[in-house]
């Protein structure tokens, strides 16, 4: 049980390593006219999203799961 | 050519390589400020419904980001929410009614306790609670389940964290620490993050640990806590001498994470990333509470087939450990044809009390030119419930047992809490269910790096959206809306912008000389068409120490024979501390060069403490009016959106170094003048005290009139201005009292960047209008309407700085502290111990 819970995760992290290990081409660093846009940032909205997090924080059980930046209870 | 052109490829080489990838495209340095609103839907009580709101959330979000040098960035955020109404408490078969009706409104619950102990229960030989019907006099099985509720008075978490970074050419690291507060529930927390760049910054590495403490410290509902059975909670649960019982319990939490970025192709990228949670402590929601049906093995069915059975609510137990597991994966795609983004996210998540989850969600970020852009968004979250989860819990065994012994006296066995299993929670977020939501959010990019989002999103929870079905009843769907307003300003884009317009931010800041202290509003207009000009306002007030009358200092025998009404005779309580936070966003834009048109939403909340009076009468909390007094023994917050101001500015006469300007203003009643306290002790407590309430509940009338001037480093002014209520009542039946002020002060620039101010306000202020036209209780003299108001005069002390140069040229920060030096208040009232105001404001 303990050897399952930890290596679900590797396994999938390692998949996660073949897809980038197998779909990456090279990008010039003059190619990443369309990669610096704006709305191509991985976290385009930053402030709404902290906003959407806590709220759905506060209504399911998989919450947080990302790095500790507090939220307090939600005791409601 | 060929030499322009490599050049320019090497420059441009140069920049994207200096840009790391995960923070690639934020600005470096911004400030911002969010309001977020959240709200359930009612939750189906099939047979009656609540009186009371179903739960909502205020958000207040603000913060900035700095660079202190070339690789040194500072950020500092806070947060605050503030919550009210109706969420469940528990869950029971709707065979036992367990939410009690109002005697006078049918089909409603008008307390805001819930009701967890029902009487004469039955359930038949297969243990299904069993439902009388009044018609046919017969009994029958129902499983149907239906939620308690339980109703809150207003809560505020207030939140601030600290980061600092430090760049290299291919790595940075952050650490950042902050504090979570709120009534019931406090934490610390502490992270730290390092990315590293590989292959020409195609890849990122970013590694995370963080930790977080928290300690709950709530107290059980008044009205509830009798019931609860606690026994079984040992010292997590302790009874202090007023009866109240406190839950305490701490908790902590470590995460590690690892995340992989990495550039697929010229217009795509993709970000996998493993975090793992490890929790432990007191894990339960103290205001969680579980049912358990008794029925006692030894009993036999009557002629009708019933059994006798009994219910009673226990405190949640969840384990004291939890380790969790979060895969995420991100890809975000260009799509060329019409330069729109999508980003579809999936995660798995997992833990080991039994829950598995999955998140996909989908946002396509369209932009539509002009700096517009429009982005629709669908998740969809599916859960399967905690092995402990249960709806309610049947436990075959009596309450209670009697037996005689050998002396033949009676000696009585509770229930023996080991037969009952080790963890439980009917928690409906620990159930099986899926939830579904969309939105749409749109933006708009102001050329001069402002930018403007409003969003919207609709959420529906059910456990028929459960991923592979089998989830909990319809009894637990709900749904609910999250609105949002954030403004974002690019500080760095500001001062581009800025620099090339510097012949002219130079002329202005010569012509504003030092500005005004911070406390006055209203001294300035912008100076040509197009011109923007943003701000942030806080102000902090606060009342306390010995109350008075009029100028004089009153004892607890004059307030308690005289500052409640003759017809009440006594007082029972007298406030102890008022304090006031607001937060206000100061939006200016000149249309014509003649004309500034100002916006300023605010934000606020309060707090209130109060004690007994000595020699107060002791009252039986189950009248209204003595449950009214041990509730003011709790400080009192209220909190959210308060009145929103719109100004019309217009200079009228302008010399060389002096100019008159004049503020027209309306103040729209968008902040709650109408919030009541939860009931207790089964009392309706009505409306709260007067000074809580956030807004004032009518339209007003705002004018000012301004005068400054500026003599070599020296600069004066004076203002007069006024509020005028434009309506008798608001529509909890009472009005704020008119307001006049006049004001005076002078500034000394000591050096180009630094001032400071020396000023004299004297305030007028009547007395309230009308009263509450619902339910309150007078046990004090702060709720009368006349001891509101009076004649005040302060003395302010300025300082402010603004930025000559650098990348934050043109920001200006200033702060002052008034002093009260006079209060000859209306009646009674708590005197006022000062007033800190701070404005941040950029022009541009």
């Amino acid at each position: 049980m303990f050897e399952k819970k930890f290596l679900a995760p590797l396994k999938i992290g390692a998949f996660f390593c073949l897809i980038f290990l197998s779909a990456c081409s090279s990008v010039s660093p003059w190619e990443r006219g369309t990669l610096a846009k704006s709305h191509m940032n991985l976290q385009p909205s930053p402030l709404q999203s902290s906003l959407r997090s806590h709220q759905y924080g506060s209504r399911e059980a998989a919450s947080g799961g990302g790095e500790a930046a507090g939220g307090g209870c939600g005791c409601y | 050519m060929a030499v322009t052109k490599s050049k320019a490829l090497h420059l441009l080489t140069a920049a994207a390589l200096a840009l790391p990838l995960t923070s690639v495209f934020a600005g470096d340095e911004e400030a911002y400020f969010q309001y977020g609103h959240y709200e359930d839907g009612a939750r189906n009580l099939f047979t009656t419904q609540s009186a009371f709101k179903p739960i909502q959330v205020d958000s207040l979000q603000s913060g900035t980001r700095l660079k202190l040098s070339d690789r040194v960035r500072l950020a500092f955020n806070y947060t605050q929410d503030t919550w009210s109404g109706a969420t469940p408490m528990t869950t029971a078969p709707l065979a036992f009614n367990p939410n009690r009706e109002s005697k006078t409104r049918a089909k409603t619950i008008s307390g805001a306790s819930p009701y967890l102990q029902p009487s004469n229960l039955y359930v038949d030989k297969q243990f299904n609670p069993l439902q009388f019907d009044a018609k046919t006099k017969k009994y029958s099985a129902n499983n149907q389940l239906v939620h308690t509720l339980s109703t809150a008075s207003p809560e505020t978490r207030k939140q601030g964290d600290v980061r600092i970074g430090y760049d290299w050419d291919e790595a940075s690291l952050d650490a950042g620490a902050g504090t979570s507060v709120e009534p019931d529930y406090e934490s610390v927390f502490g992270n730290v993050g390092l990315r590293l760049d590989f292959n020409q910054k195609l890849t990122s590495l970013n590694l995370g640990a963080s930790y977080t403490a928290s300690e709950t410290n709530s107290m059980l509902d008044h009205d509830a806590s009798p019931y609860i059975e606690t026994s079984t909670f040992g010292t997590r649960v302790q009874t202090l001498k007023n009866g109240v019982k406190v839950v305490t319990g701490s908790k902590e939490d470590w995460t590690g994470s690892l995340g992989l970025t990495q550039i697929l192709n010229k217009s795509a990228l993709i970000e996998g990333s493993v975090s793992y949670t490890a929790s432990s402590g007191y894990m339960s929601n103290p205001y969680k509470v579980v049912e358990i049906l008794f029925v006692d093995p030894t009993k036999k069915a009557d002629s009708d087939g019933k059994i006798d059975a009994k219910l009673l609510p226990f405190l949640e137990q969840r384990p004291e450990q939890r380790n969790q597991w979060t895969e995420n994966l991100r890809f975000v795609q260009h799509i060329d044809a019409l330069d729109a983004a999508l980003h579809l996210d999936y995660r798995f998540y997992h833990d080991d009390w039994g829950i598995n989850a999955h998140t996909i969600s989908g946002d396509w970020i369209q932009p539509i030119g002009d700096g517009w852009s429009l982005t629709p968004r669908v998740r969809y979250y599916s859960q399967n419930s905690a092995n402990f989860y249960a709806p309610y819990l049947l436990s075959k065994q009596a309450t209670s047992t009697i037996t005689f012994d050998d002396d033949g006296n009676i000696q009585r066995t509770s229930y023996n809490p080991k037969l009952f299993p080790k963890n439980y929670s009917s928690d409906y977020r620990l159930s099986g269910y899926g939830a579904l939501s969309g939105g749409l959010t749109v933006t708009k990019k102001f050329a001069k790096g402002l930018e403007l989002q409003a969003g919207a999103e609709y959420y529906t929870h059910a456990g028929s959206l459960k991923l592979g079905g089998g989830g909990e009843g319809n009894y637990a769907d709900f749904d609910g809306y999250l609105v949002n307003a954030a403004l974002n300003v690019d500080l760095a884009a500001l001062s581009i912008a800025n620099s090339s317009h510097s012949e002219h931010s130079n002329h202005a800041h010569h012509h504003h000389g030092a500005g005004a202290p911070a406390g006055v509003m209203f001294d300035h207009v912008l100076a040509k068409a197009g011109d923007v000009m943003i701000g942030y306002r806080y102000m902090y007030a606060n009342q306390a120490g010995q109350m008075q009358q009029g100028v004089n200092p009153v004892n607890d025998k004059t307030l308690l024979n005289q500052s409640c009404d003759p017809v009440l005779k006594q007082c029972f309580v007298t406030p102890q501390e008022m304090s006031m936070n607001m937060h206000m966003l100061d939006l200016m834009y000149a249309p014509t060069d003649w004309l500034t048109l100002m916006l300023m939403p605010q934000f606020m909340d309060m707090h209130m403490t109060m004690r007994d009076l000595a020699g107060a009468a002791d009252l039986n909390m189950l009248t209204p009016l003595g449950a009214a007094v041990i509730h003011s023994r709790h400080e009192h917050t209220t909190g959210g959106v308060g009145d929103t101001g719109m100004y019309a500015l217009f200079n009228v006469l302008k010399f060389s170094n002096q100019q008159l300007n004049v503020s027209l203003g309306i103040s729209a009643p968008t902040g709650d003048s109408a919030i009541q306290l939860r009931d207790t002790h089964q009392q309706d407590l009505g409306f709260i005290h007067y000074g809580m309430q956030i807004g004032s509940g009518t339209w007003d009338f705002k004018p000012a009139i301004t005068y400054t001037a500026n003599i070599d480093d020296w600069s004066f002014g004076a203002q007069l201005n006024g509020t005028k209520r434009l309506e008798n009542q608001s529509k909890s039946g009472f009005a704020l009292g008119d307001i006049f002020q006049a004001t005076g002060w002078g500034s000394y620039s000591w050096t180009n960047w630094l001032a400071t101010s020396l000023r004299g306000v004297y305030t007028l202020q009547g007395a309230l209008n009308g009263s509450y036209n619902g339910v309150y209780h007078q046990i004090g003299a702060m709720d009368f309407t006349n001891s509101y108001g009076g004649r005040f005069v302060d003395v302010g002390f300025g300082i402010s700085a603004s930025m000559p140069n650098g990348s934050l040229q043109g920001n200006r920060l200033s702060f002052e502290w008034l002093q009260p030096v006079h209060d000859d208040v209306n009646s009674y009232q708590l005197p006022r111990e000062g007033a800190l105001s701070a404005t941040w404001s950029y022009a541009f």
